[in-house]
């Protein structure tokens, strides 16, 4: 007798997962029959697809993707920035932490409606994804640099390594793993935060604006395939960031294999 | 020329060494021995300027200093080959160049290896094989044959002596048969804090 083993394909169970998700969520809307309250998954599949064949809900979608990512590219950079520049000096440590501390504690939905009265509806979501991603980028970079083997830097500088050597064989690959938790973190927080910006300030030609008039005008059927939208472009684009970066760093590793020979 | 003049340092309320003064050889190979936690470690790193003493002063007319640490502190990303590569100037990388060194320490064969895949004697002599590849006309050794048998530290040895013949090499050993096997002069730590260093 034969003792083969059968293996399941990876997705079997996370797509057996969705299915009994979304079957109780048909059931509950079939049981209710109130779709102006919980419409069922087969009508918002309906409605996102006649959505998906006009031009504004593109338009929307782009919109959206581009003011929010904007803001998490400038978190990214200011975040590098302010981590570089708090672990280098101890007194813009001391002067920026209680920014940190303030970012990370303020309620979301108060620094909305402050923005909306100092910068107008169109750039709340940006900068709201930004101040929502900053703290996160910042904090795991600058644990990044603390966490730099030290015993590494001292063989550098005996070696008489240039600072672009010393960055690109050590500080790079071994920030790469705060980068990409950092990443992770803070895109799908600055992403969801930049919508609810979108929602409560209801800026032209954006997913927010969409939802809220879904709301506005009980059209849920809307409300629901605008939300699955924002929610199917946030796996999209974590995952899309997260194989990037990987292959970013796979690309950077044979890199410096070769390099090493003529740095 | 390598000088030690009324060095002290000291690590918050305790003091290791003190006003140690000391004029090295320009040329040869220096064991310095002593108990563990005497203060040879503090020494060499002072020697090697990663640290400044706290009074007194490290003169040191070397151009090119090499050290092999205790922990082999190698590169975890880059093979073997690479580690050593990556400390060569421009120019001189290929590996024809680093062949003859890694065969020395007898590592070709695990040349394309990640240092995770290497044992702690590999590591060490790779760590060796870096910074004799450096070239360096101080060359800093701290405690360079803890991890390898005995066959090995004989068959690496004469590598080792041949590698500084126009410099200093200094080296940090527990073993007095590993000074004698490198031809090198002894000179012990003495006194708590370490005040002198007296020869054999």
């Amino acid at each position: 007798m034969t003792n083969k083993k059968f293996y399941l394909p990876h997705w079997f169970f996370p797509l057996l997962s969705i299915l009994f998700w979304v079957g109780l969520w048909w059931l509950i809307a079939w049981r209710f029959a109130k779709p102006l309250i919980l419409p069922t998954p087969v009508a918002v599949l309906h409605r996102l697809g006649e959505l998906l064949a006009t031009a504004p809900f593109w338009i929307a979608v782009a919109t959206s993707l581009v003011r929010i990512l904007l803001g998490i590219l400038l978190a990214l950079a200011f975040g590098a920035l302010l981590a570089w520049l708090t672990v280098k000096s101890r007194a813009c440590h001391h002067l920026f932490s209680p920014l940190l501390a303030l970012f990370k504690a303020t309620p979301v939905a108060s620094v909305i409606f402050l923005m909306l009265l100092w910068v107008g509806r169109d750039r709340v979501p940006l900068l709201i994804a930004f101040m929502m991603a900053l703290p996160i980028v910042w904090s795991n970079l600058r644990e990044g640099l603390l966490q730099t083997d030290r015993g590494l830097l001292e063989m550098a500088q005996i070696f008489a390594f240039s600072t672009a050597k010393r960055i690109r064989f050590i500080h790079i690959p071994s920030l790469t793993p705060y980068f990409l938790s950092a990443c992770r973190s803070a895109i799908s927080l600055a992403w969801k935060a930049g919508v609810a910006a979108e929602v409560l300030c209801v800026p032209q030609r954006s997913l927010g604006r969409a939802i809220w008039e879904g709301k506005q005008y009980l059209l849920t059927d809307d409300l629901f395939a605008y939300t699955l939208t924002v929610i199917l472009l946030s796996v999209a684009i974590e995952a899309g960031t997260l194989a990037l970066l990987r292959r970013g760093q796979r690309h950077e590793r044979k890199e410096e294999k070769s390099d090493a020979a003529t740095a | 020329m390598l000088q030690l003049l009324n060095v002290t340092r000291r690590f918050g309320k305790k003091t290791v060494l003190k006003d140690l003064t000391y004029t090295f050889p320009a040329r040869g190979i220096v064991a310095l021995m002593g108990p563990s936690g005497c203060g040879k470690t503090t020494l060499l790193r002072l020697l090697a300027g990663l640290d400044r003493p706290d009074g007194g002063e490290v003169q040191s007319s070397y151009a090119k200093t090499a050290v092999s640490f205790q922990e082999p502190r190698l590169i975890p990303w880059l093979n073997c080959e690479d580690n050593i590569k990556i400390v060569l100037p421009k120019g001189n990388t290929s590996s024809e160049t680093i062949a003859p060194i890694l065969g020395a320490l007898e590592l070709s064969e695990a040349k394309k290896s990640l240092p995770s895949a290497l044992s702690g004697g590999m590591k060490q002599r790779l760590s060796l094989a870096r910074a004799l590849a450096f070239g360096g006309d101080l060359l800093l050794l701290d405690e360079p044959f803890s991890a390898l048998d005995e066959a090995l530290k004989a068959r690496i040895a004469p590598s080792l002596r041949a590698a500084n013949p126009d410099g200093l090499t200094v080296l940090i050993t527990h073993d007095p048969d590993d000074a004698e096997l490198l031809g090198a002069t002894v000179l012990h730590l003495t006194g708590d804090p370490v005040h002198a260093l007296t020869p054999n």
